[in-house]
């Protein structure tokens, strides 16, 4: 009997101490099974109330929700994810500065705890959302782990500010493979004037990877060392596209350096860059090259481009007038107006169609006047501007040219007339369709059909009568299509 | 490769492996370049007049043949890439997959004429393409437009035009520094029937203008009034890690994405249910929806200032569903995603002065004639091969077209943050909401950005 007394007592004992440990290691374990049977929220409110409920879990609650994560293929993580992630994204919300601290401790304790690797990267990739400087020092001893180093990185670079720059710039002295160019891009995304010697000293590798990834970080911090190597990189490949984009990194370094004071090395090199990029296999490095001129000299690059323009290189040309319309203003208009006065055919076509796209109402005048223009191209390019500024100016012109006008552009100019901003339109139409030629007359005829010109009912039966019965035809259909 | 730490250090491998690969096929291209096209012609002048199709790159970029057909590169050849093989105007010369089948399976439809490639860097560089067509996953759009803006191509990129904000202001910048076309390929802003609408876009836009129905303006996408949300795109959670297929370059396929251990739900048809790849149905028709709307209501060159949702909880992997989304420009016009069909009675738009509903219906009487009256809408530059050829902007191009993705993109960041935001058009950052703004452009993989 005292045997089994102390049997029981014995057996008591250990039931009660692994009570005990239970509690001291799942003590917020109702509370979190609690939570989580009501996740996936269904809405803004009960999303609401199980993030305060998981808030008042404090830091040991959540380090102890995070630490249930499941090994993969040992149990369903699904509601668990729900609820860290949920937090994650609350606490990043303004005002929730406390709720944030906590978060941060107990994602600082979990990632120390946690074997897991897919279960860690979890919890730093949630850091991205909420991370700041004080996760900086639980984050930098992933940086040379190549499993780990690619999201404590992106983590970083959401964090940015000296600790994480530091931590990074430090990491990069050991790093190789994959973690080399985690840390490098960062460091150049983040321009880290300080990191540029660890850098530049990659910048000979034979990983085209790595070299690229270098080329772009050293065309982002922009220091004082690297021009010459960006620019003998970019040389080496003829300045065409390659893999380690040597000739983008070059060019944004440019670009770069146009956005600072002084701008002359910028124009310098863009300038260069120009000249010795030649054929047509490297047009669009030259339009990359002339747009950082342009956006350096801003309001005054209209000489520049008005000289590109010029370019034969068909492209290159079209590139200045692109550029053209971002700088527009009456000043520039101006001038734009009087160098197509000046040029023929398809260049006067395209600034007129540039000086449209730029809404300029101040090259109406030239628009109306090109409309005799004895080219077909400068013809359209001006009734297509009408078109595009639905000018009333030109209403009157337009239905002359039409006389005279082609079926192709006498269509046009029908389309262009439906466009013009006026209750006048029909009337205008109206009278001048009883002088026109009979296809001219079809043509102005189906316009004030879709005009629903009403008002226009005595013109349109003066030509029931018409000779031509093409025309005749017309007007009874107009009249049908109006409800008349 | 099961094990993914291993799968993760094999994948980095196979990056610098290929890369090298890439790499000396770049030096002999630029060594074919340094041979200028223009040159090349004035020596074969003789040659060119016995062939009646001459490809373009031989004869220089400003010249054009008059049996000149534009040639084409493909970069992802699934379903959609394989839909847009024939277009008018255009001939394919080279393809691009990270599927061996689906390249196989492209390779039979386009004949043996046609280059293939696993790594689209190896065909963006092909002199002879000059429109690189991007059909792959929108999680590549962006590093592949802008690579290919690089390389000196015109791009023709599927929607959603890119997976996040601030990859959109990066392919914007691209094309523009590069002097590039740039075609985002949705079109209902210019032509066929804007969906349950049954008309086109232009006589709603023209009303719109018109001002008949007052301002501002409320427009709502539901199912009653012509758009399905396709909520059916949502993603899996609990996935079993599952050995990569060996047709399928697994690494390749994330590109830029985060390093998920394979499930073959997450690639192909059903990527569209995961955040790091789409956004679900939202993803997937949202700016085939938005765009129209964004050009109807004269927005192309801004954004709302607000997203509100209705949703359940969103996993921070899998896409789920959502009820309403809510956009509310300054000047308080509003565009209302009802994924439910809630309100039978809801008008596509409605204003102050009246309502139009699906099939041009309207309250205001005589609503088309009064219409009539009003001028026709400026023309638009709606075929693009004119637009590479005459160096014009494309109606719905790299500005626009990121605008509207834009819409797109908010919605989804509002989805995952699970609450609503208010949004800076100018700066393109949402305010007050540090948790918001780290999905506006977040890091890519080192290795591929």
């Amino acid at each position: 009997m005292n045997m089994m007394k102390k049997l029981l007592s014995i057996i008591l004992f250990l039931v009660c101490i692994n009570v005990n440990a239970q509690q001291v290691q799942h003590p917020y374990a109702a509370g979190i099974n609690r939570i989580l049977r009501q996740l996936p929220a269904g809405n803004q409110q009960q999303l609401d109330s199980c993030m305060m409920q998981i808030n008042a879990l404090g830091t040991a609650g959540l380090t102890e929700m995070a630490l249930m994560l499941y090994a993969p293929g040992k149990g369903d993580n699904t509601r668990l994810q729900f609820a860290l992630s949920g937090y994650a994204a609350y606490v990043s919300a303004a005002a929730r500065e406390d709720a944030r601290k906590t978060a941060m401790q107990a994602w600082t304790k979990a990632l120390k705890l946690t074997t897991q690797p897919e279960n860690k990267i979890f919890l730093i990739d949630q850091l991205q959302l909420f991370g700041d400087k004080s996760v900086v020092p639980v984050l930098k001893q992933y940086l040379l782990q190549p499993l780990f180093c690619d999201p404590a990185v992106r983590v970083l670079k959401h964090i940015g500010g000296s600790e994480a720059l530091i931590a990074m710039e430090a990491a990069l002295e050991k790093a190789q493979g994959p973690c080399e160019i985690s840390l490098i891009k960062t460091l150049g995304d983040l321009k880290y004037l300080a990191a540029e010697g660890a850098i530049i000293k990659r910048a000979q590798s034979e990983d085209p990877v790595l070299r690229r990834t270098v080329l772009f970080a050293l065309a982002n911090i922009r220091g004082g060392d690297t021009g010459p190597i960006l620019e003998a990189a970019a040389e080496k490949v003829g300045y065409g596209y390659d893999v380690t984009g040597a000739t983008a990194a070059y060019l944004l370094y440019v670009a770069n350096l146009g956005h600072q004071w002084p701008t002359t090395p910028a124009m310098t090199a863009a300038t260069n860059l120009l000249r010795r990029c030649k054929g047509d296999s490297l047009e669009h490095v030259r339009i990359a090259a002339l747009k950082i001129v342009a956006d350096v000299l801003d309001d005054d690059a209209t000489n520049t481009l008005m000289i590109a323009s010029d370019s034969k290189d068909r492209e290159y040309s079209a590139a200045a007038l692109a550029l053209a319309v971002r700088i527009m203003n009456a000043a520039n208009a101006e001038s734009w107006i009087q160098k197509a006065e000046r040029v023929d055919g398809s260049k006067k076509a395209a600034i007129i169609t540039m000086l449209a796209d730029s809404k300029q109402r101040a090259a109406i005048s030239l628009f109306t006047k090109v409309l005799k223009d004895n080219d077909s191209l400068v013809r359209m390019a001006a009734i297509n501007a009408a078109g595009q500024l639905q000018s009333i100016e030109m209403l009157s012109p337009l239905l002359v040219a039409m006389k005279t006008a082609d079926t192709t552009t006498a269509k046009a100019i029908g389309d262009a007339l439906l466009t013009i901003r006026s209750s006048e339109v029909p009337g205008h139409i109206a009278v001048s369709m009883q002088h026109a030629p009979p296809y001219v007359q079809v043509i102005l005829l189906q316009l004030l059909a879709q005009k629903q010109a009403v008002g226009q009912e005595r013109f349109i039966r003066l030509l029931l009568n018409n000779p031509d019965p093409i025309v005749a035809q017309a007007a009874k259909s107009t009249l049908a299509a109006i409800g008349l | 490769m099961d094990d993914p730490v291993i799968t993760e250090i094999h994948t980095c491998k196979i990056i610098f492996i290929s890369c090298r690969v890439v790499f000396n096929f770049n030096h002999k291209m630029e060594q074919k370049k340094n041979q200028s096209r223009r040159s090349f012609l004035r020596n074969s002048l003789g040659t060119v007049a016995a062939f009646t199709i001459v490809p373009r790159h031989v004869l220089g970029r400003g010249y054009l043949a008059p049996s000149d057909q534009l040639t084409k590169g493909v970069i992802g050849t699934g379903g959609m890439g394989k839909v847009h093989f024939g277009y008018g105007g255009t001939r394919v010369v080279a393809i691009c997959d990270v599927d061996k089948l689906h390249l196989q399976e492209a390779k039979q439809l386009l004949g043996e004429g046609v280059k293939t490639f696993d790594d689209y860097r190896e065909l963006i560089q092909l002199p002879e393409v000059d429109i690189v067509h991007i059909a792959t996953p929108p999680h590549w759009h962006g590093t592949i437009a802008i690579e290919a803006a690089r390389a000196g191509k015109d791009i023709w990129c599927e929607k959603p035009m890119t997976r996040t904000i601030g990859e959109g202001k990066r392919v914007m910048e691209a094309v523009q520094q590069f002097g590039r076309m740039f075609r985002l390929n949705t079109w209902f802003r210019f032509t066929d029937d804007f969906y349950g609408m049954n008309t086109p876009v232009k006589p709603i836009k023209k009303l719109v203008n018109a001002r008949l129905l007052g301002w501002p303006l409320t427009v709502t996408l539901s199912r009653h009034t012509g758009f399905d949300w396709k909520q059916h795109w949502i993603g899996k959670t609990d996935l079993p890690v599952t050995p990569v297929p060996p047709e399928l370059n697994y690494d390749r396929w994330l590109g830029p994405a985060p390093f998920k251990p394979y499930h073959p739900h997450r690639v192909h048809q059903t990527f569209r249910g995961y955040w790091d790849y789409d956004g679900g149905g939202l993803g997937d028709m949202g700016q085939h929806y938005l765009d129209p709307v964004q050009y109807i209501l004269g927005k192309d060159d801004t954004s709302p200032i607000s997203v509100q949702v209705e949703a359940p909880q969103q996993h921070p992997d899998a896409v789920g569903t959502w009820s309403r989304i809510i956009y509310t420009y300054k000047d308080g016009c509003r565009i209302i995603l009802d994924g439910e069909g809630r309100d039978e009675k809801a008008a596509f738009i409605e204003g102050p002065a009246g309502k139009l509903y699906p099939g041009f219906r309207s309250d205001i009487p005589d609503l088309e004639k009064k219409l009539a009256a009003y001028p026709d809408l400026p023309p638009q530059l709606t075929d693009f091969i004119t637009s590479v050829r005459e160096r014009r902007k494309f109606a719905l191009n790299e500005e626009n077209g990121h605008r509207s993705c834009t819409l797109v993109n908010m919605g989804k960041i509002a989805l995952q943050m699970g609450r609503s935001l208010e949004f800076d058009p100018e700066k393109q950052l949402f305010l007050h909401d540090e948790g918001a703004n780290s999905l506006i452009d977040p890091p890519a993989r080192a290795c591929w950005s």
